[in-house]
């Protein structure tokens, strides 16, 4: 009898998760609601910013650089470079660098990875048209999502 | 009038081969999209989701086209003929079956009374293209998938036919359509569960599917005899392989489970597909469930398990009749 439950087990086990929720999100569709410590994009306070560049400086990746607008200078950060360790934001003496949780900067090219002080200093839009659900724990289930309200 | 007599004829031929053609062209490409699916949702994952309108039907198709497309890579100490032969060979030969099956007290393509061993002997043809494929690929990782082909032939074949034998014993016939329509009364799984039981774990061996992948084996051989290919030849080999799997589902249902004899609310025919379509669900949740057996337990499981099983199964057989037990006369 044990062989026999041995393999049977197994496969209601398989049959009955058939019919549970499943944990992928549909991502394009339906969007995760990011965490409090999530690292997005930065943003950029230019009447805060001196342009020490004390960012470029500290900069892990050397994604940061010092780029002249508006008679002054400021960073400009090339997102295919940055890892989002958030040193740069650390290192800001004026508080001027601050980090957001966008994380949808997908481009087509490289070019546009690109963030110029003008397009940093403008807060990220943020997600909307679509559904935002966030993971919850639940005692029996495990992990699932739920729907952010 | 002749012209019209001629017309009728071809149309005649085109309605015989439909159920067979359709088979051959639908099941590859819906059962590829359906077991994704069933698999995904046993992981809990969501499976193909974009491509057509609803839930990715329409994947394999693009798959096939993605496949189509690109280039077909033969290495430079491969045998090419056999190279480019065996697939389109393999794809032939899997789907010959087809041509004597029925899917309808008289809807068969070709009918004669030796049907079943028809099937049988195309079936075994199969592992003699893949030895040679994995021969011609020039790989080790292909020949040795090739021979372990023949490894795992010699261990299912037998009880393969063994198990078939009771049912041939009382129906007196190799003829598919009579021994489905021997069934009327009770279905030959519920008469020899013994031989259902062999059948179906000596055709899952048969059509290389989990936990019997052995010779495709991706953790240890990268997929087998099946390394070297790429583009369409080998998604012929895909093709081929879901084809003789299809063709395996169909017999275990016509064989054991009743065919095409239903209630008569739905089209004899769809009840076949309804019963082939759940056996082939059961063998899709196999693959999600079981881990690969090697290939000594494979081979202990064929010598000493189910040859015996399949003894037995025809020793009970020849049994039922002599007790006065005998449905079918």
């Amino acid at each position: 009898m044990g062989l026999v439950s041995e393999i049977l087990t197994p496969l209601y086990q398989a049959f009955e998760h058939i019919f549970r929720r499943t944990f992928t999100i549909k991502y394009p569709y339906v969007a995760l609601k990011p965490t409090e410590r999530t690292l997005g994009r930065h943003i950029l306070d230019p009447s805060k910013c001196i342009g020490c560049g004390l960012c470029a400086n500290s900069c892990p990746t050397k994604a940061i650089e010092l780029v002249e607008w508006k008679e002054k200078k400021h960073p400009q950060i090339d997102y295919g470079r940055c890892v989002f360790c958030e040193i740069c934001v650390s290192m800001c003496p004026k508080g001027a660098l601050g980090i957001t949780s966008a994380y949808e900067l997908a481009a087509y090219d490289k070019a546009s990875l690109v963030y110029s002080p003008e397009q940093l200093s403008v807060p990220p839009k943020p997600i909307e048209g679509r559904k935002i659900v966030s993971v919850r724990f639940y005692e029996r289930r495990g992990a699932a999502h739920a729907e952010v309200k | 009038m002749e012209f019209l007599a001629i017309v009728n004829l071809i149309i005649d031929a085109i309605v015989k081969i439909l159920p067979a053609v359709l088979f051959m062209i639908g099941f590859p490409l819906l059962g590829v999209w359906y077991e994704r699916k069933l698999l995904a949702r046993v992981m809990l994952r969501i499976g193909p989701l974009h491509v057509g309108k609803y839930a990715g039907v329409l994947q394999l198709i693009a798959d096939f086209m993605k496949l189509a497309a690109k280039e077909i890579i033969i290495p430079t100490k491969a045998n090419k003929n056999i190279f480019i032969a065996a697939p389109i060979v393999a794809t032939i030969v899997a789907a010959l079956p087809l041509a004597v099956i029925p899917f309808d007290g008289n809807w068969v393509v070709y009918r004669f009374d030796l049907n079943l061993l028809f099937v049988f002997a195309m079936a075994s043809l199969i592992p003699l293209i893949i030895l040679l494929t994995g021969w011609a690929s020039y790989n080790k990782y292909s020949f040795i998938g090739g021979l372990r082909v023949i490894f795992q032939m010699l261990a299912y074949e037998i009880p393969l036919v063994l198990s078939v034998l009771g049912v041939v014993i009382l129906t007196q016939s190799f003829d598919l359509i009579k021994i489905c329509n021997a069934q009327s009364k009770i279905w030959f799984g519920l008469l020899q569960p013994l031989g259902l039981l062999v059948f179906y774990i000596a055709s899952i061996a048969e059509v290389e599917r989990m936990p019997f992948d052995i010779p495709t084996a991706e953790q240890e051989l990268v997929i087998g005899w099946q390394t070297e290919y790429s583009g369409i030849l080998f998604g012929l080999f895909m093709m081929a392989n879901y084809i003789s799997f299809g063709i395996h589902s169909l017999l275990i249902t016509i064989i054991f489970l009743g065919g095409w004899l239903g209630p008569s609310f739905l089209p004899p025919m769809a009840w076949l597909l309804l019963k082939t379509a759940i056996v082939a669900t059961l063998t899709m949740m196999f693959r999600g469930t079981y881990p690969r057996v090697r290939m000594d337990q494979l081979l202990r499981l064929g010598w000493r398990i189910l040859i015996p099983l399949a003894l037995i199964n025809i020793l009970l057989t020849l049994l039922i009749p002599t007790i006065g037990l005998g449905v079918v006369t």
